[in-house]
């Protein structure tokens, strides 16, 4: 892709265009060298490592910025600034809860707990509260391993880790989102329909 | 409903024919001038005029100039980005491709929150499938128009909405929001001028470029003009995204499109998400115009309506908001980093049966303060939920302090 | 050349000029807490609002531009409220140790709290950074103290270039941090307490001075430091006779606050007892020349071996006329007998440029050589 003259963009990628030697950083790689080896790969390549490893660690980190010419406090302070992104090692499973007031009214506090308590009998898993994850229309909402979702029950916390128990938010994937999506040529001489859920109304 | 990636599809039913218009029949001047004639605002919550937005950039010295799309939709109770992106992410990117060729950018940024990399899976198909269509690229449906969009993703920071916090994160730092002035339209991402819209508002454009910037307006007015998407959650029968023209009012969106209305009798609903306020059931045949809301102190912002009904513990969900505002504070400011502590202690001991009656002048006074003296709109807007509250909800202080707490 | 009203004063300024810049240049004193003449501006204090007339609400003064005609206050009721405000909040995070803190008298935060007669906050207190880093000899790092105001790290990035601290964490508990919140010493810092120096409060205190002084106790004593040919300027804090610290001063004509880790750091030699303070003559020439009765040959061992030689046992104190008598007659001895160019003089980078010139001005024409050379040439 053509990527317009950006500040520093390639003045690193003759001097560190070496690839990482563990092949687990394929993913940091890319992301580095899609972004030209550019400062602003920042945060595309500590996106990529905290997927790839599921946290920061300090070898990963000072490689980052090592490769992108970025100082590595700023790269430190980059990384505990953003909710998503962990120094520690977390567990291979990730679950965010949102507790906004929309999903608190719904019983996201049960849920937390519920979920707090399975990730205390299951040392893989790590809970955390998010404050909104946009699925406020069907809380509780639930955000595990990059899958959302909707309508948690906390009775049913414990089986959404096995991959049921819980209805996949409509919202979940490209193809299951069809029935969510807006009537994108809804024209305003059409008649008006009831709105369902998640469907814009365009109005008479 | 049509798969939201289908390009061919979309196609049919008319997607990229404003695209089309605009670079086969139009200046880039046309664009801006129909877009201004339009009155559309921006839908993200601020609510600037978008053409004088794209005029503003167009006319800044500098290149190259960018377009931001600004998908960082993280406001308490705001979903119509996502579900409006998951469903159909062609009409957003048709209004990101005609910004940029209003402005005469030449790249351009999704920024996505972190939060929905579902959402984000589905605008990378959308892109990869246009620059396979040649609708992204080099010379845009052979019109010499060359202009490449790629995805940016947050990593979980409410901030990141503020446009100049965005810009920051796009460049690899921290969410810090910049001073304005200089502006986005002069020194935006990388310093460079920069148009940058909320998503609704991009995926009104095409409709715009199509049908001429009069048909907006058959809806709405003053300040108020065209069709806003609204987000209805709480005790509301039925929640969702509902699209309606400005100036229906409150009670009739709730009870006409939310299938059925109130779930249980309506205690206040949170208007404009956790920056936004408190609507009392005195006001709800209030319009939805800013002209009328504004002055409640529960303006329509990103477009949240939240209801709660009378078994809800209005002092646990400002608690709640409260809350969120000391976690997503970036920290920045002073009157931000401590005030959002310091009304949540106080909320925290007047909820608690501690409170004393000038704890709540002190309250008022913090709030003032911090709208008048934050750095960003974060801050500024940090204490309007509880201010609202002050003004329009007292009898529960009231009841609070004399009780002894909840 | 813009013309604005400030408190009633008209002004002068040049265009891009800020109305904080402008104030200060004609004595106007606008609170202030993150700025710094030197340093890119933040806007994070909000302390310098100032009223312009015609505008809804009060906006920051470091970061407005100065416009024709632009009528601005500095002080009035909702000015004062407003920084009451913040002043009350940041004492909410800030223990009120003023009683034993060493920055108590330069502190500016407790400056602005007597300005406008703040005894405490009138908020619940919580302190958001506990952290105590005492991990090189230089600085002591405190962030009890800290009110985020950045200047450390914008001195750091954008003086020094270092970039070895950053604001890490988000919100009331963010801090400044080194990366992974490691010792300075694994930082890239260079140890030149530029962050110490702009430092508002006690978060970052030179080590040295810790306990030993307040400062309205200490006497400060300006000088050029010796370091090198810069000519840094320096000011010693100074507390019965010895040195507590170091800083640049504004005024500096060279370096302005800042100086690196010799000027700032390297003042202990003051006080070394091994520091020369007079001439001395090597005892083979003393007895030579009468000065003293003990005869004294070169050891056998190379002063260079031994590892801590006492000087006393080769040389013999003298005062500054035998001293220049003695090395005069030496090297018109060494010109008559072997001719100048048997001469060679090194002069010092730590010299100022008129020492250097009367030097090489002493050899071409006193000795009559060009064997004249620079240690800073190598």
């Amino acid at each position: 892709m053509n990527v317009t003259a950006k500040p520093g963009a390639g003045v690193n990628a003759q001097e560190n265009g070496n690839t990482h030697e563990d092949g687990r950083y394929r993913a940091v790689d890319d992301a580095i060298a899609r972004l030209d080896y550019a400062p602003d790969a920042l945060l595309e390549a500590l996106n990529a490592a905290q997927e790839s490893f599921g946290h920061l660690s300090e070898e990963a980190l000072t490689y980052v910025a090592r490769q992108l010419g970025v100082p590595l406090s700023q790269a430190y302070a980059v990384a505990t600034f953003y909710e998503m992104y962990h120094l520690t090692p977390t567990g291979a499973r990730h679950c965010l809860i949102c507790t906004d007031p929309a999903c608190a009214v719904a019983g996201a506090e049960a849920v937390l707990a519920a979920a707090e308590q399975h990730a205390g009998a299951d040392g893989d898993v790590r809970v955390h509260r998010a404050t909104c994850l946009g699925l406020c229309d069907q809380g509780p909402a639930a955000l595990i391993d990059g899958r959302a979702y909707a309508n948690v029950k906390a009775d049913a916390v414990a089986a959404l880790f096995n991959g049921g128990g819980a209805a996949r938010a409509p919202a979940g994937d490209g193809r299951a989102a069809r029935h969510d999506a807006p009537d994108r040529r809804a024209r305003p001489d059409r008649p008006g329909r009831t709105p369902r859920r998640g469907r814009v109304h365009r109005p008479e | 409903m049509l798969d939201p990636t289908d390009l061919d599809a979309h196609r049919a039913e008319g997607a990229f024919t404003g695209l089309n218009k605009a670079l086969t029949a139009m200046t880039p001047e046309d664009v801006i001038e129909q877009i201004k004639m339009s009155g559309l605002a921006g839908r993200g919550g601020a609510g600037f005029p978008t053409g004088l937005k794209l005029q503003f950039t167009r006319a800044a010295t500098g290149m190259p100039k960018y377009v931001v799309c600004n998908f960082d939709e993280s406001e308490p109770g705001t979903f119509k980005d996502r579900v409006l992106m998951q469903g159909d992410p062609f009409r957003t990117i048709e209004g990101v491709i005609l910004s940029a060729y209003a402005v005469g950018a030449t790249e351009g940024f999704i920024f996505i929150r972190g939060e929905y990399p579902e959402a984000a899976a589905v605008v990378q198909e959308a892109i990869d499938t246009l620059y396979d269509a040649g609708l992204l690229g080099k010379d845009i449906m052979g019109s010499g128009f060359d202009f490449d969009l790629s995805i940016r993703r947050g990593a979980g920071a409410y901030i990141c909405g503020e446009e100049t916090a965005l810009f920051e994160a796009i460049e690899g730092k921290q969410g810090f929001p910049r001073l304005k002035p200089p502006f986005p339209t002069t020194h935006g991402v990388f310093g460079r001028p920069t148009a940058i819209s909320n998503v609704e508002t991009l995926a009104l454009m095409p409709d715009i470029v199509r049908n001429g910037g009069e048909w907006l307006k058959q809806w709405g007015g003053g300040k108020s003009v065209g069709i806003k998407l609204f987000c209805l959650s709480g005790h509301v029968k039925q929640p969702g995204v509902v699209e309606v023209p400005y100036g229906t009012t409150v009670r009739d969106l709730v009870e006409r499109f939310g299938g059925g209305g109130f779930d249980g009798a309506p205690q206040a609903i949170l208007m404009g998400g956790a920056a936004g306020g408190f609507l009392h059931p005195d006001n709800f045949d209030t319009p939805l115009t800013n002209e009328a809301l504004n002055p409640l102190g529960a303006p329509i912002g990103s477009g949240v309506v939240m209801v709660f009904n009378q078994n809800v513990d209005l002092g646990a969900v400002l608690k709640t908001l409260a809350r969120f505002f000391v976690h997503e504070s970036c920290g920045k400011c002073v009157p931000c980093r401590v005030g959002t502590v310091q009304i949540a202690k106080l909320l925290d001991r007047i909820t608690g049966g501690d409170g004393a009656p000038d704890d709540l002048a002190r309250l008022e006074s913090l709030g003032q303060m911090m709208r008048k003296s934050c750095l960003c709109g974060l801050g500024m807007s940090a204490p309007n939920a509880m201010l609202s509250t002050l003004a329009h909800f007292r009898p529960m202080y009231d009841r609070l302090i004399a009780g002894g707490g909840a | 050349m813009i013309t604005l009203t400030i408190d009633g004063n008209s002004i002068q300024a040049a265009p891009g000029t800020t109305v904080m810049e402008a104030a200060l240049a004609h004595g106007i004193d606008i609170p202030r807490l993150c700025y710094h003449p030197e340093l890119s501006i933040s806007g994070n204090c909000r302390l310098c609002m100032v009223e312009v007339e015609g505008w809804l609400n009060p906006t920051i003064s470091c970061s407005l531009e100065c416009q024709e005609g632009m009528v601005v206050r500095t002080q009035s009721a909702q000015l004062t409220a407003i920084r009451r405000e913040i002043l009350g909040l940041l004492l909410s995070d800030h223990p009120l140790n003023c009683l034993v803190c060493d920055k108590a008298g330069s502190c500016i935060l407790q400056k602005y709290a007597y300005e406008v007669g703040l005894a405490g906050t009138p908020y619940p207190v919580e302190v958001a950074r506990p952290l105590h880093q005492d991990d090189n000899p230089f600085f002591i790092r405190d962030h009890q103290f800290c009110i985020m105001c950045s200047r450390c790290v914008r001195v750091c990035d954008e003086v020094v270039g270092a970039h070895a601290i950053d604001i890490a964490g988000r919100g009331f508990h963010n801090h400044i941090a080194t990366p992974f919140d490691g010792p300075m010493i694994d930082s890239s810092c260079v140890f030149c307490g530029s962050c110490v120096q702009v430092c508002p409060t006690a978060a970052l205190l030179p080590a040295s001075r810790k306990g030993l002084g307040r400062e309205w106790e200490l006497d400060r004593i300006k000088t050029i430091c010796g370091y090198c040919g810069v000519g840094c300027e320096i000011e010693f804090a100074v507390k019965d006779g010895e040195i507590l610290y170091a800083r640049g001063t504004p005024e500096g004509p060279v370096n302005g606050e800042f100086l690196c880790t010799k000027g700032r750091y390297g003042w202990d030699f003051a006080e070394s007892p091994d520091r020369l303070t007079q001439p001395l003559i090597r005892r083979d020439l003393a007895y030579a020349l009468g000065l003293t009765d003990t005869p004294w040959a070169l050891p056998e061992t190379s002063v260079l071996e031994v590892e801590k030689p006492n000087i006393e046992d080769s040389f013999i104190p003298v005062d500054w006329d035998t001293a220049l008598d003695v090395t005069a007659t030496k090297l018109a001895e060494t010109v008559q007998t072997y001719g100048p160019d048997a001469v060679m003089g090194l002069a010092s980078a730590r010299c100022t440029n008129e020492e250097n010139y009367l030097f090489q001005k002493l050899m071409r024409l006193g000795i009559g050589t060009n064997n004249v050379d620079h240690c800073a040439r190598l």
